[in-house]
């Protein structure tokens, strides 16, 4: 019996060791790399010297552009999560009536996730140039001015917020739907025999069910736009100006444009940290109104 | 007792299943074996990885000669492939950290990769192969104790190309010789308006360009020994106030410097007849005479000219990588690249300007557009000292972003001038202590 435990035990540490082993290697050991990396001034001419905490009190003293870069993001990151929660409920609860064609509905609305950020980036910037895009195109048509979408620093953050929850909403619209499929079709007809109307219904029946896929709407989706470079690197470039410089864009122009790899390495902690501490502290407060 | 199997009776004499397999195992492995061994090309052909980026023109030529150098070198084979330029320096430091880099590449910033590079020294030839090339470009892929990472494949010349036919169409007489940049950009204005096109005037977005336009206000990056900076001096200040002023009148479109970080090119709208006064370099000549063809009439210009001429020198450098696997055959590669013949048949069918010291002196017969060539190798004898410390400053590349950026935030209103040249100067001295 003994023997047949511990040989289950070992079968299943034999599967998992494949995926700890990428883990490790892919995961661990540059998170570590990038620790150490952070305590050294990185050159293309010369060794790396180790400058202990130089990096980060560079970056939170004297670096005007790292500032910048966590205002966008808190910014971005603010817009977009409430925009993706809000519209992912909305668009769940759609996607879950029955209606005819419900599946091209639901595929519809999932397609943009599969597209390369790069391509969504692209076609976006070319519906909204000034010059030549479609967007001004039909604003003349319609007698109105052309407007300098991506090169207003007020106007370019809005589309980048737009075009990041446009490519991102199906991923997390099938969240919710799925959270929405699991509540009992009981709760709704208990609601039902005791008159409670649909607002009634959704506001004392759905949402409360919904909590916890929410939560996870919530730390995913957070976690994934302080994470956003693809789409701003190619829509604006971080631009115009810095008014859409997000810090990994500020860590990506630190290492392969100044070739301050150990500032980068700094930057991408102090980020790594932030994340860290907002999804734990998200996490906990879930936890304790029993929504996790 | 011994064990009955039931498998061997049912197959008595039909011979032993595994005496069966373990034969045709053996004759399977011979077999292969033979195959290997009959391939006696395979086996002592040494394959080269060299990567390139393409302005346009080049691709054509370096793929010319690429394909003459396997024909005449049979025991190497050259694995021949583009990347975007923008992508350029991030994909070869990251293959270069893994020991993945390619045996050799094109690149315009070859102090990047000081730390992944070949020694070509002991492999070449030719001992004296360095001083087959200018000396300023030369330096750049020279170490600290004179080891010879590579060569100066092709020189450059920052310049403007004009729409000539747009300038007839307006009625407006292309600005003379020594004109100054607020000439030219009146002029482009006064094109723009009477013509309607989008843009009158417009620099790639790049820090090397910008200093161009500094140097003719006699402005620039470094100081004369370059090992200090000057972003804030007076003539560069006049300098960057005048390129952000040229945005903040509509002369030049936000288009291109209110754009992030990153390198914005305004080719397309040149090509396009969009565009009346584009500040650019001789690479484009090539690619315009295809791109443009007989849709429209351009030629290239000198620089504006402010205390003295503007412009700067760039280039391309070969550089090679020490993970190579055949050092020598890549010196072989290098020293066929940097020979005259190549270089000539290179430089006059990219359209390129040519490294090699002979040929510079003897001149380059181009078979179109020999004038506006001649422009720029004009442009080349007119630069000034400090055009060429600023452009082989190790640094140039890190500053020449930092201030591009720095200045695209004033164009945007985010900073002003001063602010900008200070954060500008500050960093830089940061980036000099790396």
């Amino acid at each position: 019996m003994r023997t047949q435990r511990t040989s289950y035990r070992l079968t299943a540490y034999l599967f998992l060791t494949p995926n700890v082993a990428i883990f490790v290697v892919f995961i661990i050991a540059p998170a570590i790399y990038n620790f150490f990396l952070s305590l050294y001034r990185t050159s293309p001419f010369r060794p790396p010297v180790f400058v202990g905490p130089e990096n980060f009190l560079y970056l939170l003293q004297k670096d005007d552009l790292f500032w910048r870069a966590v205002r966008n993001i808190l910014v971005f990151v603010v817009g977009d999560v409430m925009l993706i929660t809000g519209l992912s409920v909305l668009v769940g609860v759609l996607l879950n009536q029955n209606v005819r064609f419900r599946g091209f509905f639901r595929s519809a609305f999932f397609y943009p996730v599969l597209l390369s950020p790069v391509v969504v980036a692209l076609v976006w910037q070319w519906i909204l140039n000034s010059q030549f895009g479609v967007l001004n195109a039909i604003l003349q048509g319609l007698g109105l001015p052309r407007q300098p979408w991506l090169l207003r620093a007020d106007w370019a953050m809005f589309w980048a917020i737009f075009v990041h929850v446009w490519a991102t909403l199906g991923f997390f619209a099938m969240i919710v739907l799925a959270g929405l499929q699991a509540i009992p079709a009981a709760l709704y007809e208990a609601a039902d025999i005791d008159g409670a109307g649909r607002w009634k219904t959704f506001r004392h029946v759905t949402v409360p069910m919904l909590m916890p896929t929410l939560m996870v709407v919530l730390i995913l989706g957070m976690i994934r736009s302080f994470e956003v470079f693809d789409h701003i690197y190619v829509l604006t470039g971080g631009g115009p100006g810095t008014a859409t410089l997000l810090v990994v864009h500020y860590i990506y122009r630190s290492a392969f444009q100044l070739d301050q790899f150990g500032l980068a390495a700094a930057a991408s902690l102090v980020l790594f940290v932030v994340i860290f501490t907002l999804t734990v502290t998200q996490y906990l407060l879930g936890r304790s109104r029993g929504s996790i | 007792m011994a064990r009955s199997l039931p498998h061997g009776e049912a197959r008595k004499g039909k011979g032993d299943p595994m005496k069966r397999a373990a034969l045709l195992t053996t004759l399977l492995l011979v077999l292969g074996m033979a195959l290997l061994a009959s391939s006696p090309v395979q086996a002592q052909v040494t394959t080269l990885r060299f990567l390139w980026f393409t302005d346009g023109p080049d691709k054509p030529a370096i793929e010319g000669l690429v394909k003459r150098f396997n024909d005449t070198n049979p025991d190497i084979k050259i694995e021949f492939s583009i990347v975007p330029f923008a992508e350029l320096n991030q994909l070869l430091v990251t293959q270069a950290s893994a020991g993945q880099a390619p045996d050799l590449a094109r690149v315009n910033e070859p102090y990047r990769f000081f730390q992944y590079t070949l020694d070509l020294r002991p492999y070449l030839k030719n001992k004296n192969f360095a001083k087959d090339f200018l000396d300023e470009p030369m330096r750049m892929v020279t170490g600290e104790r004179g080891e010879l990472y590579g060569i100066p494949h092709d020189l450059t010349m920052n310049g403007p190309l004009v729409n000539v036919s747009l300038f007839k169409k307006a009625g407006v007489d292309l600005p003379k010789d020594r004109a100054t940049w607020e000439d030219w950009m009146t002029a482009a204005a006064k094109v723009k308006k009477a013509t309607g096109v989008p843009f009158a005037a417009a620099v790639d977005r790049s820090g090397h360009r910008l200093d161009g336009f500094l140097q003719s206000y006699g402005g620039g990056y470094f100081t004369r020994d370059g090992k200090d900076v000057r972003v804030t001096s007076a003539e560069t200040r006049k300098a960057i106030e005048a390129f952000v002023g040229f945005h903040k009148d509509g002369t030049m479109p936000l288009d291109i410097w209110a754009g992030g970080t990153g390198y914005v090119g305004a080719n397309q709208q040149f090509v396009n007849g969009q565009l009346v006064y584009y500040l650019s370099g001789n690479w484009q000549v090539a690619q315009f005479t295809d791109g443009i063809g007989n849709k429209f009439e351009w030629k290239a210009v000198p620089n504006g000219y402010e205390t003295q001429a503007g412009g700067m020198p760039g280039g391309k450098f070969l550089i090679a990588f020490k993970n190579a696997k055949a050092p020598d055959k890549v010196a072989r590669l290098v020293e066929f690249l940097g020979g005259a013949d190549a270089m000539t048949e290179y430089a006059v069918k990219a359209m390129f300007l040519p490294t090699r010291k002979d040929l510079v002196r003897q001149g380059v017969k181009y078979p179109t557009r020999n004038d506006d060539m001649n422009v720029f190798i004009k442009g080349v004898g007119e630069l000034p000292q400090s055009a060429y410390v600023d452009n082989y400053n190790l640094h140039f590349g890190q500053v020449g972003n930092e201030v591009r950026d720095r200045v695209t935030q004033v164009i945007t209103g985010e900073l002003t001038v001063d602010k900008a040249l200070e954060l500008a100067q500050t960093k830089a001295k940061e980036l000099l202590k790396q």
